[in-house]
């Protein structure tokens, strides 16, 4: 059902009368994800642009990688190696503590048969979990329909930035888009006496908003009502949360730090099930080099400040963070110091019940489709691993069929 | 809670008298009987305009619904926002005085209205560099223009074929790309789809540029036919490989420099060896195919009318029509000689633009819902006043989700259902206490915010000025007796404090989110 065709459905619901504040989360009806796990957290960190995957996690002893890198192959002592085979950009530095830890799971080689090379299609791709490009709702946009007991939650997912990532979208439920802590909330008047007054009339406006043929009205006292509930609940987790770290000063780090807010266990009502934060810039086609280790640097201090919070909450055992991007880039460097759309990239996931090492396959550096390479691993295989493993739901009713799963968390 | 209502006996009248109207409405009175009852009520706000008795069914109209469109003048405020952005009071006063035929006749016939203070605003705004100049020059042009309609068009051209700052990075070629849009608003389909392939910030954006015999780029070719003229499932991936040979061989020349010192984009120059010159087979015609045959090749087809008659639709009337309503608007298209002009012309005058089902069939745009929030406060001439707080209205507008110059991705922005969501209403809300005046100012502290015209002394006065003007003096007798609640009575006289609360909440309403 489109988003269109279910608000027209809601429009009839109101003309007969059955409008009250918060109709949407209440139509959630379908009972199969009864079970799931209520403590536990997935936490999205979307790479925006395409991640170079062979300058990220480098196979470093294979001379085809030198071969194909001519000028941006990076030096064998600048390295950070994890085994025999590869080893981290230098910027992973903090990443690299995470890994020795046993805490990070790298699939190798993920992707999905007929890659398309437009990031627009590709990150639809990803985020529907759908590579016929068919379906209008996310994966975890059909997760979250799934669920039972989002009324009085409208923090239960939340996604850090002013737009929702297609991912969220879903038929029944809604999920926050979170632009900025500091602003999410209604501002009062400067100087006021009367802004309890003012704030009271306005949402009795939206309430009174409702008798027959009234456009919109369901959607617009639902989106507001579910945003005064969303930021009273954001403050009282942002009184209550006292951070275990100095998160550094960067968009992503605050974003991390929003979703350690949401987590931590002092504030039920939030009860985060799943949060994204967004790293933008990954679409390396010039001047790599120096962009790359920036972006690099930066995701690895975030992430390694956000887990050190989250353990410092005592809540490693309850937070999984699953890292993608909407492809990997081509083998061969271009003549710019950049690369090109690829296909096959990697996935990470961290986590203090995931089983770290390798997963996947790594892809090959000598056959090669048109300059790209094979995957190996059908991205959504992790998806159906993280929804069963770690969210107890059906990952075939969200997936549309079963993909074998992979062994990073436990049964 | 709700705040209590008043019961002095100036409001205690006005309620009575709607609480009458409402006991009537409620009986089996209906038609010329219901209008004679107003009638005999003396009430100034009639319901229905000259034209509801005989336009339209009327029977069960309550004060706050979609039957308000009978009303003539509902259908100019109608009219002018979905053509444009709202209006400031003297125009207002301007088109309610000239009528539905004589406004759209101005609105249509653009070319002869002299815009010169909107286009030297516009320059004015767009001094300096970076994001922030670059969209409030264009927001002042809309919020300043005589030229209403040419300009919502732009928009919607800038939606349809869209191209991001982001990637083109010159930003004098993403302003010369929106002013073909606004050179050509209701010019010819073809035409425009002919100077847009040319246009540099296009070659860059969807990689003519470059594209070469040997290893053509299909991105130009396919979103030509998917997103701009064709429509999905209208052609298949053989054509739009065959059509991305045609458009082969072009190049475009950077120049460091530029207002952002990064770099310009120079005309664009033809390398003929780069050129496929073979025969190209694209939606069954077969030739040696040079671009603009192309455009001409699918702008013949049927199901391009059908695509481009339906974009202009759901820009215009309504979502999700069906064929058969968008029927008589692709013969006017198809026999214009694929005019916009044509096509934008018989929806402006057709019974179903001013249908219920049209009436608030829209959530606004962030870009309709600041300026019209703007101009309903008269404060199109001190834009940068109103908005200098932090972050400026283009900052603003991209937290409620749409900077212009930069649409998300290749297919624009999805409009509609997809403005709202909580960190948008937000914006959407806190951006109205700014121009209240509720948000101290800080990069200047002596700028008061417009109010509209002075003696606006009691609610009474307050909301028979802003409720006509915003929400066609079409909301329920609830909400106005919660307006005149939290003001303190109809005819107290209001505090500065109250009468910016006041105002607030007119914009607030719900009903000022749709168009």
């Amino acid at each position: 059902m489109t988003r269109s065709s279910f608000l027209n459905g809601q429009t009839a619901l109101v003309s007969l009368g059955a409008s009250v504040p918060g109709i949407f989360a209440r139509g959630v009806v379908a009972a199969s994800n009864e079970g799931s796990a209520p403590n536990k957290t997935l936490v999205i960190l979307q790479l925006a642009g395409g991640v170079d995957g062979l300058n990220t996690v480098v196979p470093h002893k294979d001379p085809a990688y030198r071969d194909a890198r001519p000028q941006m192959a990076l030096a064998e002592q600048s390295l950070l190696p994890v085994n025999d085979r590869a080893a981290f950009h230098p910027a992973l530095s903090k990443f690299k503590d995470l890994f020795d830890s046993g805490k990070v799971a790298i699939v190798e080689g993920v992707g999905y048969p007929n890659p398309t090379f437009s990031h627009f299609k590709a990150m639809d791709i990803w985020q529907a979990a759908d590579p016929q490009g068919s379906l209008e709702n996310g994966w975890l946009g059909r997760y979250f329909d799934g669920l039972t007991d989002l009324q009085g939650h409208p923090l239960a997912g939340a996604s850090v930035g002013s737009r929702l990532p297609k991912a969220f979208y879903a038929d029944n439920a809604t999920v926050a888009a979170i632009a900025n802590e500091q602003t999410f909330g209604l501002q009062p008047a400067f100087g006021a006496n009367d802004n309890a007054d003012r704030t009271a009339s306005l949402l009795k406006m939206y309430d009174l908003y409702r008798p027959a043929n009234m456009p919109y009205a369901a959607l617009l006292d639902t989106t507001l009502d579910n945003a005064q509930t969303a930021s009273a609940h954001l403050q009282k987790a942002a009184a209550a949360y006292k951070p275990a770290v100095q998160y550094p000063q960067t968009p992503l780090a605050s974003g991390f730090r929003i979703l350690a807010e949401l987590i931590d266990s002092s504030v039920p009502e939030t009860g985060l099930r799943v949060g994204q934060v967004t790293v933008p810039g990954f679409d390396t086609h010039t001047n790599q080099p120096s962009r790359l280790e920036a972006l690099l640097t930066d995701t690895s201090n975030a992430l390694s400040a956000f887990w050190a919070d989250i353990v410092g909450h005592g809540q490693a055992d309850d937070v999984l963070v699953l890292a993608w991007s909407e492809f990997g880039r081509r083998v061969k460097e271009n003549a710019q110091q950049g690369t090109d759309h690829g296909s096959a990239g990697l996935m990470f996931l961290l986590g203090g019940q995931v089983k770290g090492g390798f997963y996947g396959a790594p892809p090959s550096l000598h056959d090669l489709d048109d300059g790209n390479l094979r995957f190996t691993t059908d991205f959504r295989s992790v998806y159906a691993t993280v929804l069963e493993r770690w969210l107890g739901a059906p990952s075939d009713a969200i997936l549309g069929k079963r993909f074998d799963q992979l062994d990073f968390l436990p049964t | 809670m709700p705040p209590e209502i008043s019961t002095e006996p100036s409001e205690r009248k006005l309620i009575r008298r709607r609480v009458s109207r409402r006991a009537l409405l409620a009986g089996s009175v209906i038609g010329a009987q219901v209008a004679g009852a107003y009638a005999v009520l003396g009430d100034p706000l009639a319901l229905f305009g000259s034209s509801g008795a005989s336009d339209g069914p009327v029977g069960e109209a309550v004060r706050g619904d979609t039957k308000a469109i009978f009303k003539e003048s509902v259908r100019i405020s109608h009219l002018l926002r979905r053509t444009g952005f709202g209006v400031s009071p003297a125009e207002y006063d301007r088109y309610q005085g000239m009528g539905l035929q004589a406004t759209l006749d101005e609105l249509l016939n653009y070319d002869r209205i002299d815009d010169s203070e909107a286009v030297a605003a516009m320059q004015k705004a767009g001094e300096g560099i970076g994001l922030v100049p670059t969209v409030n020059s264009w927001l002042t042009r809309m919020a300043m223009t005589k030229r209403p309609l040419q300009e919502k068009m732009t928009l919607f051209w800038h939606g349809l074929l869209t191209s991001q700052l982001s990637v083109v990075v010159d930003r004098e070629a993403m302003e010369a790309q929106v002013d073909i849009y606004r050179q050509q608003a209701l010019g010819s389909f073809p035409t425009i789809l002919k100077a847009v392939w040319r246009d540099p910030a296009m070659m860059e954006y969807l990689n003519i540029d470059g594209s070469e015999r040997n290893a053509p780029n299909e991105n130009y070719a396919r979103e030509l036919m998917e997103l701009f003229a064709l429509g999905i499932g209208n052609f298949s991936e053989k054509d739009v490989r065959e059509a991305a040979r045609a458009f082969t061989g072009w190049h475009v020349p950077r120049q460091r420099g530029g207002r952002e010192g990064k770099y310009l984009l120079k005309t664009p120059v033809f390398r003929p060896q780069g050129f496929d010159r073979g025969m190209k087979t694209v939606l069954g015609k077969t030739g040696n195919f040079s671009p603009d045959d192309i455009v001409d090749i699918v702008v013949a087809q049927p199901a391009s009318a059908q695509y481009i008659v339906r974009r202009l639709f759901e820009f215009l009337v309504y979502p999700n029509p069906t064929d058969a309503e968008l029927e008589p608007f692709v013969e006017a298209y198809t026999k214009g000689d694929r005019s916009i002009r044509a096509a934008v012309e018989a929806i402006l005058r057709s019974d179903v633009f001013y249908s219920p089902k049209a009436y608030r069939a829209f959530v606004k745009s962030p870009v309709e819902y600041t300026i019209g929030a703007i101009k309903a406060l008269n404060g199109q001439g001190q834009l940068e006043e109103l908005t200098a707080g932090n972050p400026r209205l283009g900052g603003v507008t991209g937290q409620m989700g749409q900077t212009l110059y930069e649409p998300p991705d290749v297919a624009g922005w999805p409009g509609n259902t997809s403005w709202l969501n909580a960190s948008t209403m937000f914006a959407r809300i806190n951006f109205l206490n700014t121009v209240t005046g509720g948000a101290p100012n800080r990069r200047n502290p002596n700028a008061t915010p417009a109010m509209g015209p002075r003696g606006l002394g009691t609610a009474a006065q307050a909301l028979d000025h802003f409720v006509p003007l915003v929400l066609d003096d079409n909301i329920s007798d609830e909400m106005r007796q919660l307006l005149v609640a939290y003001a303190g009575g109809a005819d107290s006289t209001l505090t500065p404090e109250k009468l910016r609360g006041l105002i607030y909440l007119v914009l607030a309403s719900p009903q000022f989110h749709v168009c």
